[in-house]
């Protein structure tokens, strides 16, 4: 198994799996991308994520029903597995943890030092 | 499933990915494509396109092997390959290098064959496309011709259904065409040509049509054109020779130089006086059949054989007073066969050629040379391979401890061979491309781009590699593969000797084919110089021809004599005929007083003046020359000796001879013989020197000039200035007779030159792979020689001992050579009636060469070794 840990992109699809639930397959992941981030980003690219996170067990996938306007393709519907969700609550927390460290003068003197520069 | 056509985006990702994935990527792909309709987006095609696109990532690819771990272990064959390579730096150098040389040499003969191959293949319907060629025998005289009578294109096509389209060519090549302008253009090969032709023969047009169907239309090519008045100027232009004026009705693109034919310009046929005679006795036209798909030529050309009496008969009872089945009584017969148009330029020899054609006996002595020199190349790399097995010894037993099986090891070295082959390969390309010029100048023709151009040589290079990389590497492979890994490694497996009697048989293939080309070689130059040097009846030397002076009509006579008047000028003659001219005629004659047929001969009739024998040396051995102030000289002739050994004249001069009933021949039927002259060659050597007569009438197609060697410019300046007096819009053209006489001999030439440069290669590459061979033995045999030296060998014995081994292989070599390469050779002398015979000295020099080079080679090695201090050799156990 390779590394477990999340790419910031990676993050996001994962994230994305759990808020979309049963509509969680290729395209509609993309699209929901670029709504909620509004950056674009190619539907082979978040293939290729979400081929990355299975290959990890983040996430599972089987195959639904086949629609008219996809040529009678199935889709395939991915749904986070609980080590998915404990890899986010790892990142959560780590961030969490982190802030946390950040102290209270500690975006005053980002302040000071832009300022200064 | 919705029936809409797959996309290419589409099938490249079938192609492409993994097939796991395909379905969703498709699947979103389509959707993506509905969504992009729906929504009405601007550049669809290409969102959908760049969409594609990035779907073929690394993950998503099939994987070329199908399982990882023969991947992985086909990485690490490879790395093995590579770093086998590198080690051994000397003996990769000479594999890699042979290999190269030998890859080049087919690379280039592949081209030849292939062009030679493709010859009239670019014609549409090229395979239902065949022409008539005469094989007839005559009153004891056989001829085959290239060409055929008059009528038969039109009598043929209406007997036979199976033919759908006829029609005649009637070459006159090199004609001089005066354009409006009074400007002169040469024409090197011209023709009137039936209508019909252009059915058969789909020539591209350029601009106007390409009609010949009213009288004085012609149609030029691009080229020539470019040299009356421009493409597309030269349309309804006007353009005069043989005082006709023709209209150019049209222009075609240049025929492609891969053609039996290279007409610059077609004439109508109805300009051509015979073209509508309906004699079946004169053969002049070359005639073209289109057959029906479908039909079997060969059947058809049965069914030829039921219509000859019919055209036939009336001409035999007109002309000879004998009927068709006396014909045939006789032994004579008529036989006119379809030759298939893409045969023709390599098996077609006979009489009458357009061009001159190439040979199939040719493009197989070639293919043979170069399969020996690629054959010896490999034998380089299975020697070298198996001699240095002691080297991999340890390794392949090792390995096969650990477990791996024979397959894996076959494999590995099969690689490595591979990688041999492949990198031998890049070379050899690089040298093909680098050495295309002087291919093309060697070979006279003008290829380009072998790879992807029309000879599309690169499947065939791709594929030559890996056979070549299998066919070095198998025996290796198995070789070494079959080491038993416990005796390997006790150390028990003698060092390379195992496989001695395997590489000593391969050293004795190399050095005979080295031998047989070699040979080749040698047999092939001294032909050439006996051509040469041959006494041929006539001196070719000195001898300088004008052409095309007919055009000066009546002033020819005027002309000579100024040219005579010159101070470096011998001699000069007119004629049309020139031995090594391509201008014939034939025609048979009989003994006057003879009643039957029987005794009629079939004769070279050359009109010739008084100067023609002195100016060309030819040897008068019984009566006179002609004599211009003789008024009974008018139809005086004078036979050579093989005319007169076949009329039998036992007092040829005074005898007379006559013409068949109805013939007339240069407008006379009678002739007296005054003279006789020795043979001399005006054919090939490949046949025996015709009868012939000489007759004295003007024919003013050239003048043959003979002059003093020492003011050769100052007479060419001469004769320029003279010509431009009389014929000023003539261009002045001159040829030297000896030169011409060596372009007849062409093909042989470069047969000749490029055996030279195989057998070159051939006994560089054997040399090259005994080298390495001697090195490698020699480096096992340090120890033994240090220890023979210690107890006092000297530096002969030392050497005599090394190379006598190597010795009795060429011996054996040279015993299993000399009988094929004699059968060989004589069979390619059997081609010509003037040979020169295989001597002893033929046999000795290339045996002599191969034996010097081989220990030459050998003792580079052994010497090196052999005043070693023996100590250097000894000190480490």
């Amino acid at each position: 198994m390779k590394g477990s840990q999340l790419g910031e992109f990676e993050e996001i699809i994962l994230l994305l799996i759990a808020v979309m639930q049963d509509d969680a397959y290729g395209l509609a992941i993309q699209e929901r991308f670029q709504e909620q981030t509004g950056r674009s980003a190619a539907i082979g690219a978040v293939h290729s994520a979400l081929n990355r996170l299975e290959e990890k067990g983040f996430v599972e996938s089987q195959l639904a029903e086949a629609t008219a306007e996809r040529g009678g393709r199935r889709k395939r519907i991915f749904s986070m597995t609980l080590s998915g969700k404990n890899a986010l609550q790892v990142s959560k927390d780590l961030r969490n943890n982190l802030w946390d460290q950040i102290p209270d003068y500690g975006f005053e003197g980002l302040k000071a030092v832009l300022l200064w520069r | 499933m919705n029936s809409h056509k797959t996309t290419l985006p589409e099938r490249l990702i079938l192609w492409l990915c993994k097939p796991r994935f395909a379905e969703e990527i498709l699947g979103d792909l389509e959707e993506y494509r509905f969504r992009l309709n729906e929504r009405n987006s601007k550049f669809k095609t290409l969102k959908y396109w760049y969409q594609s696109v990035l779907f073929i990532r690394l993950y998503a690819l099939k994987s070329p092997f199908k399982r990882s771990n023969t991947q992985s272990m086909l990485n690490m064959n490879l790395k093995i390959a590579v770093r086998s390579l590198k080690r051994e730096k000397f003996y990769s150098f000479i594999n890699i290098f042979g290999l190269a040389l030998g890859i080049t040499t087919c690379l280039f003969i592949g081209m030849f064959i292939k062009d030679e191959m493709s010859y009239d293949q670019h014609w549409k319907n090229s395979d239902r496309i065949y022409r008539a060629a005469a094989h007839l025998k005559f009153m004891g005289n056989q001829f085959d011709m290239a060409v055929s009578p008059a009528p038969m294109w039109e009598a043929f096509e209406k007997d036979f259904p199976e033919i759908e389209e006829a029609a005649r060519m009637r070459n006159l090549d090199n004609i001089i065409l005066e354009l409006d302008n009074k400007r002169m253009v040469k024409v090197a090969s011209f023709a009137h040509a039936d209508q019909e032709a252009f059915n058969i023969f789909q020539f591209t047009t350029l601009a106007g049509t390409l009609d010949l169907s009213e009288p004085n239309t012609v149609v030029v090519s691009e080229s020539t054109a470019k040299q009356l008045y421009g493409v597309n100027e030269s349309l309804d232009k006007t353009i005069k020779f043989y005082d006709q004026t023709y209209v150019i009705k049209g222009v075609y693109k240049d025929i492609p130089e891969n053609s039996h034919f290279h007409y610059d310009m077609l004439g109508s046929m109805a300009n051509w006086a015979n073209s509508t005679n309906t004699e079946w006795g004169s053969n002049n036209f070359r005639t073209y059949f289109l057959l029906h798909e479908g039909v079997d030529y060969q059947v058809l050309y049965e069914k030829f054989k039921t219509v000859y009496p019919k055209y036939f008969g009336p001409m035999l009872a007109e002309h000879n007073d004998t009927s068709w089945e006396q014909f045939l009584e006789s032994g004579s017969y008529v036989d006119y066969e379809l030759q298939p148009l893409e045969s023709i330029h390599l098996h077609s020899d006979l009489s009458y050629e357009i061009e001159p054609n190439g040979s199939f006996q040719y493009i197989i002595l070639f293919g043979a040379a170069g399969l020996f020199v690629l054959i010896i190349a490999c034998i380089n790399f299975m020697n070298i391979s198996t001699a240095r097995s002691s080297t991999r010894a340890k390794e392949v037993g090792m390995r096969k401890v650990l477990g791996s099986r024979k397959s894996f090891l076959i494999n590995q070295f099969m690689i490595e061979s591979l990688l041999n082959a492949i990198v031998a390969a890049l070379i050899a390309t690089i040298a093909v491309y680098l050495l295309l010029p002087f291919f093309n100048q060697l070979t006279g023709k003008s290829l380009s781009n072998p790879y992807f151009g029309d000879l599309f040589l690169f499947p065939w290079a791709i594929g030559g590699t890996i056979i070549v990389g299998i066919l070095a590497g198998i025996y290796p492979a198995f070789f070494l593969s079959s080491f038993k890994p416990l005796r390997v490694l006790k150390g028990e497996l003698r060092l390379g000797v195992k496989s001695g009697w395997m590489r000593n048989t391969l050293v004795v293939v190399q050095f005979s084919a080295s031998i047989i080309l070699i040979f080749g070689a040698v047999v092939i130059g001294s032909q050439l110089k006996y051509i040469q040097s041959k006494s041929l009846g006539f001196s070719k030397d000195q001898v300088l021809i004008l052409r095309n002076t007919y055009l000066m009509g009546d002033k020819v006579e005027a002309f000579k004599k100024e040219v005579k008047n010159q101070p470096s000028v011998i001699n000069a003659t007119t004629s049309s005929f020139l031995p090594t001219g391509s201008s014939r005629s034939d025609s048979p004659l009989l003994p006057k007083e003879s009643t039957t047929v029987e005794e009629m001969v079939s004769l070279q009739i050359w009109g010739v003046d008084e100067d023609y024998i002195p100016t060309l040396d030819i040897n008068l051995i019984d009566g006179r020359n002609f004599d211009q102030n003789l008024a009974t000289d008018s139809n005086a002739v004078i036979l050579n000796q093989a005319a007169l050994d076949k009329f039998g004249f036992e007092n040829p001069v005074g005898q007379q001879l006559k013409t068949l009933n109805g013939f007339q021949v240069w407008g006379m039927n009678e002739f007296k013989i005054i003279g006789v002259i020795d043979n001399f060659h005006f054919d090939s050597f490949k046949s025996n020197i015709d009868p012939m007569v000489l007759i004295n009438v003007n024919s003013t197609g050239n003048i043959a000039i003979r002059y003093d060697a020492q003011q050769t410019t100052d007479l060419i300046a001469h004769l320029e200035s003279l010509w431009s007096e009389f014929n000023a819009n003539v261009p002045f053209e001159y040829t030297f007779m000896d030169q011409e006489f060596e372009a007849k001999y062409d093909s042989e030439q470069k047969l000749g030159t490029l055996f030279t440069i195989f057998s070159g290669l051939a006994i560089f590459i054997a040399c090259l792979g005994l080298f390495g061979l001697a090195a490698f033995t020699t480096d096992q045999r340090k120890k033994e020689l240090g220890i023979r030296k210690v107890l006092g060998a000297s530096l002969p014995q030392l050497m005599v001992k090394q190379l006598s081994g190597y010795t009795k292989l060429l011996l054996v070599a040279v015993i299993l050579s000399l009988p094929i390469g004699i059968y060989l050779m004589s069979g390619w002398l059997d081609n010509f009636a003037y040979r020169t015979g295989i001597n002893f000295l033929m046999v000795v020099v290339p045996i002599m060469l191969v034996l010097f080079l081989a220990w030459f080679t050998v003792s580079i090695i052994s010497y090196k070794a052999a005043v070693q201090n023996p100590v250097k050799n000894l000190k480490y156990e």
